[in-house]
């Protein structure tokens, strides 16, 4: 009896572990280095937070989640060299990110070839859901949503004198084009209608010709997002320029490095924003923001937010699916209805025309700095704060 | 940066890919000691200055020395590798150390200056005023020190200058370290202005060999002429007469060293 005893208990501590549990790979790109790595490095903690917080929530299907990124540089080829990787060598179930459209569409081939869906969390051209692609799921905003946004915004302000200047890319082209048409529509002529190449650095051949202009501007919209939109504005101000800074979010914007940049030229910028820091719609967005500002020093923004939510979708679409197998996913994303962290609900619009397939839209601010800090000036009803012209704008 | 390229290319028929790459650490070095360490800018600039030239002393006399075993063109194309392949070790070295953030290290002169109704950036007057004194106090240097005299010779005729006893491989470390200088200055002097990521060489790496093959290989003035030549033709081209031609910069530039190039193939002062 002893000896079966014995022989029990060392059979039982002899015997060998269990097997790790394979983690279920989620793949991420996005600019992490570049004029454009602030935002994808954003997007990337976003990643590793829900990473985080589903893992001590079991996991999905009794697996981890684990993320894979990848750096796309911001260049197509990259993106798509990136992502063709992600789905061969690393077997990702989905891939999450994105902030170039030009990226995107580079993208969207590999993935039908590998029936693998594809979240996008920060690519805004309309043809990236327009074109219902069925791999293709979107949880940030898009262009032709923000046009109206925009265009009623600057007419709001009283602005005369605009003038319109952004990186030469797929979205900033598009989107700057479409609001000088609505503010056409509006009756509002823009001045001038200036792009500049993505990498450059040097705006003061640009910014002179802005400087010529008469009357002087006072509002300056940009698309351009990125290091670019500091070093825009500094070189702007270092000229004498005191227009309107009106910029498209971006994560630099939000960083303590802004203003190491700009000094006090940083302020009076106005933000269109799909995240207020202190202005969280839900308990996850809540216990999001705390988290990211505990784990990663900084406080999160709409690039970490939209990545969160597009990887709980995902995870989500799985667990509701009971399978990582693709056709499976994406019946599951479609029927999604989830809280988010940023949005209030996940639920993918499927209107059978236009952007709104697969897309799920979050709240959109306008806020400024006023002695550095951030106030919502607009919608009305979430307004903060009344806005104010920069001190020297014709307007002030 | 263009004249420390050529400076060592001259001197040692070396290649360097990864002189945008010096700039960018330079810099960094820069940001460290006056942000971190909280130095007078000043001073931080003269420590990074000494702290670039020990790196490129220490870049001559480790990865750079088999060339004096290599007859000239295996000299050149082994330069080529080792230093293309340096090229994206500093960039992801800097990655690594310092994340994609883009820094502002403090400029010499902050705000704007006010001539005759214009405003001008004062970070940039200042980074001029510096860069026309660094170039007329190496261009002192050479035409009147011995070292001077001595690094003309070698670039003439590198076994001739050894066999009149002047150190070839010494100088060529000195020399190489005086490149890096160089090329720090002008990262200790343009990254306040354009910013400090890293990535931040490519662009300036470029167009330092741009100078260097417009302004005539080896040749140090052909490099500060061409300089000027080209900031002009980008800046002028890019104004288009306020039609604001700012995304088509480089390629004034890359027109009129194009125009030239037909006319003096081996550049302005090239031999």
């Amino acid at each position: 009896m002893l000896l079966v005893v014995a022989g029990a208990a060392y059979w039982y501590l002899m015997r060998p572990p269990p097997a790790p549990v394979e983690p279920i790979k989620i793949g991420f790109e996005a600019p992490l280095t570049g004029p454009v790595a602030w935002d994808g490095m954003y997007m990337l903690y976003g990643a590793l937070l829900a990473e985080e917080i589903i893992n001590e929530r079991g996991g999905v299907l009794g697996r981890p989640i684990k993320i894979i990124a990848e750096d796309d540089e911001s260049k197509p080829e990259k993106g798509a060299a990136a992502v063709e990787k992600l789905i061969t060598k690393d077997g990702v179930v989905g891939i999450v990110g994105c902030i170039h459209s030009s990226v995107a569409f580079a993208i969207i081939p590999i993935i039908e070839k590998y029936r693998v869906p594809f979240v996008i969390t920060n690519a805004w051209r309309d043809e990236l859901t327009e074109m219902h692609n069925p791999y293709v799921f979107r949880i940030t905003s898009y262009i032709s949503y923000n046009l109206g946004l925009f265009a009623d915004f600057i007419k709001w302000t009283g602005a005369e004198n605009i003038v319109c200047y952004s990186q030469a890319d797929d979205y900033s082209i598009s989107q700057q084009e479409g609001i000088i048409k609505k503010l056409e529509e509006k009756g509002i002529k823009v001045k001038s209608n200036m792009y500049h190449e993505i990498f450059a650095t040097d705006f003061t051949a640009d910014l002179t010709k802005i400087k010529s202009e008469v009357p002087k501007v006072d509002l300056l919209y940009t698309g351009t997002i990125g290091a670019n939109t500091a070093l825009i504005l500094k070189q702007a101000r270092e000229m004498g320029l005191k227009f309107l800074y009106l910029v498209t979010y971006t994560g630099v914007v939000l960083q303590p490095d802004w203003w190491e940049m700009l000094g006090d030229y940083g302020d009076y910028t106005v933000v269109m924003d799909l995240y207020v820091p202190g202005h969280e719609f839900t308990n996850l967005g809540k216990e999001v923001a705390r988290r990211h500002r505990e784990r990663f020093g900084v406080p999160a923004t709409a690039s970490s937010f939209c990545q969160f939510d597009g990887v709980l979708a995902l995870v989500a679409a799985i667990e509701k699916a009971g399978s990582t197998k693709s056709d499976d996913i994406i019946k599951a994303m479609e029927a999604l209805d989830i809280e988010g962290g940023n949005v209030k609900r996940i639920k993918f619009l499927m209107e059978p025309t236009g952007p709104k397939y697969h897309q799920v839209v979050p709240p959109v601010f306008f806020w400024q700095y006023q002695k550095r800090e951030i106030k919502i000036i607009h919608p009305p009803d979430l307004a903060e704060a009344k806005f104010v012209w920069p001190p020297g704008n014709p307007k002030a | 940066m263009g004249m420390g390229l050529n400076l060592i290319f001259g001197m040692m028929s070396i290649v360097n890919f990864a002189h945008g790459e010096l700039y960018m650490i330079s810099a960094y070095i820069f940001y460290v000691f006056s942000v971190f360490m909280g130095l007078n800018p000043l001073l931080a600039m003269l420590l990074a200055a000494a702290v670039s030239f020990g790196i490129g002393v220490m870049i001559e006399r480790t990865i750079l020395r088999p060339i004096y075993r290599l007859e000239r063109m295996d000299a050149i194309m082994y330069s080529c590798y080792v230093t293309f392949g340096l090229e994206p070790f500093l960039e992801n070295l800097a990655l690594f150390l310092f994340g994609p953030s883009y820094r502002a290290p403090p400029a010499v002169g902050s705000g704007s200056v006010s001539f005759f109704g214009i405003e001008y950036s004062a970070a940039r007057l200042a980074a001029s005023a510096i860069g026309v004194v660094v170039i007329l106090i190496l261009f002192y240097i050479l035409r009147k020190s011995v070292f001077g005299r001595a690094v003309r010779a070698i670039v003439q005729d590198r076994d001739a200058a050894q066999l009149m006893g002047i150190n070839v491989q010494r100088m060529n470390m000195i020399g190489f370290g005086i490149g890096i200088v160089l090329t720090a200055i002008a990262g200790m002097l343009l990254t306040p202005i354009f910013m400090l990521y890293p990535s931040a060489g490519r662009i300036p790496g470029g167009k330092a060999f741009a100078v260097v093959i417009f302004g005539g290989l080896g040749s140090v003035e052909g490099a500060a002429i061409a300089g000027v030549l080209l900031g002009l033709a980008e800046t002028l081209g890019a104004w288009g007469f306020g039609l604001g031609l700012g995304k088509w910069r480089d390629v004034f530039g890359y027109i009129i060293i194009l125009i030239v190039m037909m006319f003096r193939p081996k550049g302005i002062r090239g031999k």
